[in-house]
Parts: C-alpha cells; sequence; structure tokens
C-alpha cells in the first residue's frame, strides 16, 4: 500500500480504530476480552466499504495494556491483510507487543504509533533493535501550536531532539507525520500543518480529525442524530482539501459515513489535478469507481 | 521597568515562549521587583487569555501556548521571588498530574492552562506518575489541591491507589483532591473518596475555586 505522493496519484489512506478505551466490543480492557464476532464484522465492513470505494484502509489498533494489545494484534492478522498501527498509551505496552509481533512474522505489517516528543533513549534503541521501519511522527508541539511549531518538533530545537532525528536513530524509514490535533478549532491548524510538512519536508502527513469531533458534545446533543457522522465525515474531508495522505477517522462503526465522503473527495482532486498533468497512479482509484 | 512588564504581558498575549522567556530574563538583569514582574506583567497577561477562552474569542491552542509561556517564564521568575523571600498572590497551590500508565497529556494540559489562566498556582508533574511521586510531591510542595487525571479505564484505579496512598501517610485530610479524565464519572469519584470530579477542564476549574473557598 503506497501512503503518499503528490494530490490526486494515491488515494487517501483511511484509518479506523478499533477496541479504542471504552469500546462496546470490549469487555475487559486490561485483559483483552472482546467480542469476536462484533469486531470481525466491523473490521469487514471496512473491507468491504474499501473495495467498493477505492479508498484503501488500515486500522489502529488500541491497546491499554501489553495483555490486550497483544490479543487484539493477533485477532487482527486473522482477518485481515491490511497494514495496522500499534497503538499503545506507553513504551511499556508498545514495546513488548512490537516484539510479539516481530517474532510471529508481523514486522512488515505493522506501524508503530507512536514516536513524539516524550520518546526516551531506551525506546529509540528497542525499536531499532527489533527492526521495525514503519512509524508514525506525532507532531505535537504545546510551546508552539501554530503550523510552523509541527515543523519545529519534527526538525528539533534548542535542546529538544527533532523526531526526524530520533527516527532516524531508531532506523525507521517509513514515516507517517500524524500533524496532531488538540481541539475542533485545530482541525484548521492541523490542515494547514498537513500542506507545510509536505511541501518542506516531502513526507506524507495526515492527521486525527477524531480526536477532536468525539469529543464535541455540542454536535451530539444539538444536532444528533446526523450531525456528529455528517461532521465528522467532513472534518476528514477538509484535511484531504490540504493534502493529507491519511486520515485517522475514528471509531470503525464510522465507516460507513467517512468512505464515501472521502472518496468523492479524493475523485474531486484526482480529477481536478489530471489538468496540471497529475494522473492516478492506481486503477482502482476512487475517481474510477465512487460515480 | 514598566517597559519590561507590559512585554511580559504582551508577550503572553502573543503566546510567545521565547519572547517571554527573554522579558523575565530581561526583567531580572534590570531589577525589576519579580513579584511585580509576576503579578502585573505574566498573571495580568494570563488572565485575559483566560478571559478571551471563556468568551470563546480564542481557542485551546492560543490558551495551551500562554500557559507554556507562562511555565516557562516563572522558571526564570521564581528563583527571584525565592531569593527576596516574597510570595506570589494566588488562589490555591494545585499539584496536578496524569497516573501511572497513563500517558496522555492533552487534558491535563488544558487543566493546568486554565487553573493558570485563573490565578492557581499550578506544579504540572507531567503523564505516567508513580503512586509514590504523588505522595513525595505532596508532602514537599503541600498543595491545597490534587488534581488527578486518568484517560483509561485501565488507568482509573490508579486514582483510587493515590488516595489510599495519601491516606496511609496521614496527608489526606489537609487536602482536596480532584479526579478527571474521560472515563471518570461522578460516582466513580464518589466511591473512590475524592472530593468532587471535572467533566471538563472549566468545569475542574469552578469545582477547584468551590472546594478552596469553602475550605478556607
Amino acid at each position: 500500500m503506497k501512503v503518499g505522493g503528490q494530490p490526486g496519484e494515491y488515494p487517501t489512506v483511511l484509518i479506523g480504530s478499533i477496541f479504542y478505551d471504552r469500546h462496546r466490543i470490549v469487555s475487559d480492557a486490561n485483559k483483552g476480552e472482546f467480542d469476536r464476532v462484533r469486531a470481525e464484522s466491523l473490521i469487514k465492513k471496512q473491507e468491504k466499504l474499501s473495495d467498493k470505494t477505492g479508498s484503501p484502509f488500515m486500522l489502529d489498533v488500541v491497546g491499554s495494556t501489553a495483555e490486550a494489545l497483544m490479543k487484539y494484534a493477533e485477532f487482527v492478522c486473522e482477518i485481515t491483510e491490511a497494514p495496522f498501527l500499534l497503538d499503545g498509551p506507553s513504551a511499556t505496552v508498545r514495546i513488548p507487543v512490537t516484539k510479539y509481533a516481530v517474532e510471529v512474522g508481523l514486522k512488515e505489517r505493522i506501524i508503530y504509533n507512536s514516536i513524539d516528543n516524550t520518546i526516551k533513549q531506551e525506546e529509540i534503541e528497542a525499536i531499532k533493535e527489533l527492526g521495525i521501519k514503519a512509524a508514525v511522527l506525532l507532531a505535537h508541539n504545546p510551546r508552539k501550536l501554530w503550523p510552523e511549531g509541527r515543523l519545529e518538533i519534527l526538525k528539533g530545537y534548542t535542546n529538544q531532539t527533532g523526531l526526524l532525528e530520533a527516527a532516524k536513530k531508531a532506523c525507521v524509514t517509513n514515516l507517517l507525520v500524524d500533524v496532531s490535533v488538540l481541539d475542533m478549532a485545530s482541525i484548521g491548524l492541523a490542515t494547514k500543518s498537513i500542506y507545510l510538512v509536505k511541501q518542506e519536508l516531502g513526507l506524507p502527513a495526515g492527521c486525527g480529525p477524531a480526536n477532536a469531533t468525539t469529543t464535541w458534545k455540542k454536535v451530539r446533543r444539538e444536532y444528533a442524530p446526523y450531525g456528529f457522522p455528517v461532521c465528522n465525515a467532513s472534518a476528514c474531508t477538509t484535511t484531504q482539501i490540504m493534502g493529507a495522505n491519511f486520515v485517522l477517522y475514528g471509531p470503525v462503526e464510522q465507516a460507513e459515513a467517512v468512505f464515501p465522503a472521502c472518496a468523492m473527495t479524493d475523485a474531486l482532486i484526482a480529477y481536478s489535478n489530471r489538468r496540471c498533468g497529475i494522473r492516478p497512479k492506481v486503477k482502482n482509484h476512487p475517481l474510477f469507481k465512487i460515480f | 521597568m514598566e517597559k519590561i512588564i507590559g512585554e511580559l504581558r504582551r508577550m503572553i498575549l502573543d503566546y510567545d515562549v521565547e519572547g517571554v522567556t527573554l522579558a523575565a530574563k530581561k526583567a531580572v538583569e534590570a531589577g525589576v521587583d519579580p513579584l511585580k514582574a509576576v503579578e502585573e506583567g505574566l498573571a495580568r497577561g494570563i488572565r485575559e487569555v483566560g478571559d478571551k477562552f471563556g468568551e470563546g474569542k480564542i481557542f485551546l491552542p492560543e490558551l495551551v501556548m500562554a500557559a507554556e509561556a507562562m511555565k516557562s517564564a516563572l522558571e526564570v521568575l521564581e528563583p527571584e521571588l525565592k531569593k527576596k523571600k516574597k510570595e506570589r498572590k494566588t488562589v490555591g497551590r494545585v499539584l496536578l498530574g496524569t497516573v501511572a500508565g497513563d500517558i496522555h497529556s492533552i487534558g491535563k494540559t488544558i487543566v493546568v492552562a486554565m487553573l493558570t489562566a485563573n490565578g492557581f498556582e499550578v506544579y504540572d508533574l507531567g503523564v505516567d506518575v508513580p503512586v509514590e511521586r504523588f505522595v513525595e510531591k505532596v508532602k514537599e510542595l503541600k498543595p491545597d489541591l490534587l488534581g488527578l487525571s486518568a484517560l483509561l479505564t485501565t488507568t482509573l484505579p490508579v486514582q483510587r491507589d493515590i488516595i489510599e496512598a495519601l491516606k496511609r501517610k496521614g496527608l489526606r485530610d489537609d487536602l482536596k483532591v480532584i479526579v478527571g479524565g474521560a472515563p471518570v464519572s461522578k460516582e466513580w469519584a464518589e466511591e473512590i473518596g475524592a472530593d468532587g470530579y471535572g467533566a471538563n477542564a472549566a468545569e475542574a476549574v469552578e469545582l477547584a475555586k468551590k472546594l478552596l473557598y469553602t475550605s478556607q
């Protein structure tokens, strides 16, 4: 799966989160017990929508303990062949699960989520030792939350090693820059940051607008039942307009709203950019499937 | 002198971490009263930022950056306050952190920013903070209020562990404890013996004010 390229070449990769905290299909978040039938159905639904629309997909597999995350990862591998993000809340969760994933031959399929400004030397060394090649760089810079702050945290500044340097030390070569979303209003800053990161660094960039939309209570309260799914999908398409190569669209349950909206947006961008000589580089691009 | 104090305020209003740090250093070099620099420069600026946020004119990015700027300038000015044995006027001293096993920082950062903007003296212990460190810091800093953030259902029980540890060390009675985080509820706060919970940052600030005012 290719992530990146000029707008219109490769469709945006849509990443749904599963087993996230308080996900209804999870019965024990410590032990990683969950409803396997419902989990499979959610993954399959995303897969079908991907086939239908031409929008590629990944999963953000979230677990709060190593035991749980290991079980989730194992299950996801049984159900789908898509790459997935291994998303744990700390290195003490992520590293043992990554080690396990490497041992069972999943090294090429996992994307380490994530390397951020709090990363310590031990974690960098562990990633290097495990030979993980793909990771998300979380470009969150609390002291400068404007778009240029994302570049600053990626490149580094006084007394702060840049995320690019950390990734280099960890020998990670396939980078996805998540420009980070703080609140609803900051989705606008994030989209601008995507443009900036791609322009300055030429790296695939995207973000998770759902980090904000899922906490936006007013939209659920005052605009139910369509407010949330529509605004969440709309927030995702906003990022595509500024060149997002991937979107963490939130709970995998939102796939039905997000896939057609994002596929349509990819198609519009691709059609428009054909006039500039940029053509879709995959046969099943949404431009050829969605209309 | 007035010019430097004005610069401190303006840099907070510009959310400029580097600029405010330089202005703070300038204030120290020029022998500006550090208390005046904090109260009439930084605190005034951060209150204005808090007001604008409350009115919906600015959003979280600005609030967080202003709090970061204030923190950075205080790192320069606080040693001066200590040297000159001057104490900041604050609404109360708050110690905050995200509990062990949890690295979520954004919610806590927002609460820190809002408390700071409302005149509290805030000590942020960061994320993934072990129970023992909370206990140690309560002993050392003697805060009026302790805020415990947990964003995961799996780390929620650590809030209880901290309250229990404080009780065992005899530190719980003189301290108000509030809890927060997405999975936290009023029932949970009651169950673990916290003094209250805030569903969001604004509620946390109101709760902090209420608890400290009524206990004074």
